[in-house]
């Protein structure tokens, strides 16, 4: 709020507002508590203490108590909760509504511990955050904010990793191939989010949440695709591991071809994103002399074109944090090809100098150029 | 995306109907399956505990189960006649659904839930191979686990110091 008073002040004397709507600007912001990020961080943090708490609740040794009890229980408390989320809503109580949802999903998991502990079900962690993220898929399209839909996806993305290397269905399929697998999550939070932006009819969270996750899983999969040990091996477990990420990739290119709100440059930066993320997985020139040194390089060059063409599709959709960002890891990715290119060097008084100052250097850069970049990529994509 | 009052009760019900419908399931295979008890042994004799779980291997008394050494999905271990399937025809009286997982049989029963408490001196019987389990198996091969039994006795009732008398 002080930060919006100043900027008022200064809209006010350089005359881009008048007093009258400084204040209309003020009655309008003072009447919107809800908003404060600190409130919001506040319900969060209750809602997720509750969930702690139900889920120790559980941990806790009540072995007093019959099973039975312990089930009506905890379904007492999930209808509570679900009865509690409707009320916000009617009530319009934003906050507490959000609250309410992400405690009564919490809820949920802790209830597949409890039936599971009841009924001595000797389960995997991976399948029980499965089973909570297929029945929680509706409920958390409820969902009026980013944070449900982020922490969903997460759990999602996250147990369907693990899933992968220990479910005997999914390990049939990836055969153990951690570049498969790290390959496929962003397609797949790509075709979700391309899944739900078509069905919703206003702007939803739920793809918001699953775009985000599809560029930091894309970012995790790029890393991982340059480290040494997945590097030569992909082949080697045959490629049906890739199938998935192939049939995701066709369903994200289509979709991206489909989407009417994309420009036709848009949809090349994006396509191109794609393609350069892809390509890593696979190559590995052998018949190249020296093709160690050649195939880092490849894969260093792939990796700045599709950090390049993402932060390029970013600024053109306006997403000017996420473009920084990108802008950072594209930067960060230079660094270290410097180190690559030149290792014993930067082990010397003299690199160690250089390395320094190209630090210090990118981030004066970074910091003094990120915006004026930001607005040339958002005109020349436009 | 759910906008409305109705489409929010009916989003917030599915869940709670979904594990209404998981714990029927439980409590109907305990009901109308068959009681069988077969003897287990820790999973790993340094330490069958898992946080609060009893983790051990049943000894099914069946021949060649999970040989091959690959993973398999939907096999059956049967109790009657006792041999080892990897389709269930019909013929089988008592079969136990589960999978080969790097070369072990996997049913989902592999775990009992103790109190914090009772958890080291039950381990301890377990180790010292006086565990038996009591599971509720359907025609189908669904099974649940009913309870666990220290020297044929239900572990509720289990004193550490009946052993050494």
């Amino acid at each position: 709020m002080a930060k919006l008073d100043t900027a008022i002040d200064e809209w006010v004397q350089s005359k881009i507002i008048s007093p009258e709507q400084a204040k209309q600007i003020r009655d309008f912001e003072a009447t919107r508590p809800e908003n404060a990020w600190v409130l919001s961080g506040v319900f969060a943090l209750g809602a997720l203490i509750i969930g702690i708490g139900v889920i120790s609740l559980i941990a806790a040794n009540w072995s007093a108590i019959p099973n039975i009890a312990k089930i009506i229980g905890d379904f007492a408390i999930l209808i509570v909760l679900a009865g509690l989320t409707v009320r916000a809503s009617v009530h319009n109580k934003p906050l507490q509504y959000e609250a309410w949802l992400l405690s009564f999903l919490i809820s949920v998991l802790a209830s597949i511990g409890l039936i599971s502990q009841v009924y001595h079900t000797g389960g995997k962690l991976f399948q029980a955050l499965l089973l909570w993220a297929a029945i929680t898929f509706v409920p958390m399209f409820a969902s009026r904010r980013f944070l449900v839909p982020f922490l969903w996806t997460a759990a999602f993305i996250s147990s369907l990793a693990y899933a992968a290397t220990e479910s005997n269905a999914l390990e049939m399929i990836f055969n153990d191939n951690y570049a498969a697998i790290a390959m496929t999550l962003p397609l797949l939070c790509i075709t979700l989010a391309a899944v739900t932006h078509r069905l919703s009819a206003t702007k939803s969270h739920a793809t918001a949440a699953f775009r985000i996750w599809a560029l930091i899983s894309g970012l995790l999969a790029l890393a991982a695709a340059e480290l040494r040990e997945f590097v030569g091996h992909g082949l080697d477990y045959g490629m049906h591991s890739y199938t998935p990420a192939y049939v995701l990739m066709a369903t994200s290119v289509v979709a991206t071809l489909l989407n009417r709100q994309y420009r036709k440059l848009q949809k090349i930066l994006l396509l191109s994103a794609m393609g350069s993320f892809l390509i890593p997985f696979h190559l590995v020139p052998p018949h190249l002399p020296n093709h160690e040194m050649n195939s880092s390089l490849v894969h260093a060059t792939l990796t700045v074109l599709t950090l390049g063409a993402t932060s390029l599709f970013l600024a053109s959709i306006k997403e000017r944090r996420l473009f920084q960002w990108f802008l950072f890891f594209l930067g960060l990715r230079f660094l270290i090809l410097y180190f690559q290119a030149f290792g014993g060097l930067a082990t010397t008084g003299f690199g160690l100098i250089i390395s320094g100052s190209l630090f210090i250097g990118m981030a004066v850069l970074w910091n003094k150029y990120r915006n004026p970049i930001a607005a040339w990529a958002e005109r020349w994509a436009a | 995306m759910i906008e409305t009052k109705k489409a929010l009760i009916t989003a917030l019900a599915i869940p709670i109907l979904a594990l209404a419908a998981l714990t029927l399931y439980k409590k109907y295979i305990l009901t109308v399956g068959t009681e069988v008890i077969l003897p287990i042994r820790g999973f790993d004799p340094r330490d069958s505990l898992s946080g609060h779980y009893l983790i051990y291997q049943i000894e099914y008394g069946v021949d060649g189960v999970c040989s091959s050494g690959y993973d398999e999905d939907q096999v059956f271990v049967c109790l009657k006649p006792k041999e080892f399937l990897r389709y269930n025809d019909g013929e089988c009286e008592l079969p136990i659904a589960g999978s080969c997982h790097n070369g072990r049989f996997e049913a989902g029963i592999e775990k009992f839930y103790v109190p914090e408490e009772r958890a080291l001196s039950l381990e301890q019987a377990v180790r010292e191979k006086t565990g038996s389990i009591v599971l509720s198996v359907t025609r189908s091969g669904e099974t649940a686990v009913k309870d666990l039994l220290i020297d044929g006795r239900s572990w509720q009732t289990y004193q550490p110091s009946q052993k050494a008398q």
